[in-house]
C-alpha cells in the first residue's frame, strides 16, 4: 500500500487507499478492510475491484464513477491524524512510512518506531529533548525538503 | 542512490565501494576484470562477501529506489540477516509507476 486519504463524503468517513496492484492483491485489503470495520461502504475504481468487492461485500459495493459528481468528497484536513498528534509530524518520512506510522500509533503505539530508520529515530529523540523548539512540521513534505528545515530547526 | 533512505541503508548496512569503469592499469580495472565487468560500461550495483562473492544477483538496468532497495533486501536475506522493516517497505512502495497505481475507497461510517 503506497499512501491513504482522509475524506468525507457529506457525514459519512471513508479513507482512499492508493496502491501498487502487483504488489498488493485488493482481496486482501477487502480483508483487512472488514477486520478494521472499513468496509461498511467500498467504492471502486476498476471493474475487477468492483466484482471482488461485490463477492465480499455486496451491495455495499459501488463503483465509484456512479456516485452523484454533485457531492465532492471533502479532504479531512488532519490526514494521518494520530501522526498529526505525535511528535512524529516533525520526523522527515515517506509517504509510505507516514501512512504506516500513523496506523501503528492507532493500534499498537509502542510498534511504530518499527518503520523508522535510525537516522529517523533520531530525529525523533531530538524533537523529544528540544520541545520548546519551533520544529516544522514534516508530514506533507517531501523528504529533502523537510530534512532541510529540520536541520535548520536545530541550529537555531 | 540520493534518496535519503537509500543512502543510509548502504552506510549503515554495507561498506560502500565504488569501483570506477573508465580507467586503466589500476586496483579498479583488476576489480572489473575478476568480474568480468566490461569498461565503460552501464553502472553495475552488487553486493559482496568478504571473499568478494556475490550474495546476490547484480542490479544492471534497475537503477532506481525500488531496484536498489530491493538488491539490499535480498542480500540481507542470503545473509539471514535481518531487514529492517523501514528498508522493506522502501523496497515494495517505492517507483510504482503512476499508470499502474490504482486507489479505493473504503468507508469507516
Amino acid at each position: 500500500m503506497l499512501e491513504t486519504e482522509s475524506l468525507w463524503f457529506g457525514r459519512a468517513e471513508g479513507v482512499r487507499v492508493r496502491y501498487d496492484p502487483d504488489r498488493v492483491r485488493f482481496a486482501d485489503l477487502l480483508e483487512v478492510a472488514a477486520a478494521r470495520k472499513c468496509d461498511l461502504f467500498v467504492w471502486t475504481t476498476t471493474d475487477a475491484q468492483l466484482e471482488a468487492a461485490r463477492r465480499a461485500v455486496g451491495d455495499r459495493a459501488q463503483a465509484y464513477a456512479s456516485r452523484d459528481p454533485a457531492e465532492p468528497p471533502r479532504r479531512d484536513e488532519e490526514q494521518q491524524y494520530y501522526l498529526h498528534k505525535s511528535p512524529l509530524r516533525f520526523v522527515p518520512m515517506t509517504r509510505a512510512q507516514a501512512t504506516r506510522v500513523n496506523a501503528a500509533l492507532r493500534r499498537e503505539p509502542d510498534n511504530a518506531r518499527r518503520w523508522l530508520s535510525p537516522q529517523q529515530r533520531r530525529w525523533l529523540a531530538q524533537v523529544k529533548a528540544a520541545p520548546d523548539t519551533r520544529w516544522p512540521v514534516a508530514h506533507g513534505v517531501p523528504l529533502p525538503a523537510a530534512v532541510t528545515a529540520l536541520r535548520r530547526a536545530a541550529e537555531k | 542512490m540520493s534518496h535519503l533512505l537509500v543512502v543510509e541503508a548502504i552506510e549503515t548496512l554495507f561498506t560502500p565501494l565504488c569501483v570506477y569503469n573508465n580507467t586503466e592499469g589500476d586496483r579498479d580495472r583488476e576489480t572489473l576484470d575478476a568480474y568480468g565487468e566490461r569498461t565503460w560500461n552501464n553502472p553495475v550495483v552488487r553486493v559482496v562477501d568478504a571473499e568478494r562473492r556475490d550474495r546476490t544477483a547484480p542490479l544492471r538496468r534497475a537503477w532506481s529506489v525500488a531496484g536498489i532497495t530491493d538488491l539490499m533486501a535480498r542480500a540481507l536475506a542470503a545473509d539471514r540477516r535481518a531487514v529492517p522493516d523501514w528498508l522493506s517497505l522502501l523496497a515494495t512502495t517505492s517507483d510504482a509507476p503512476r499508470d499502474r497505481v490504482e486507489s479505493a475507497i473504503f468507508g469507516m461510517s
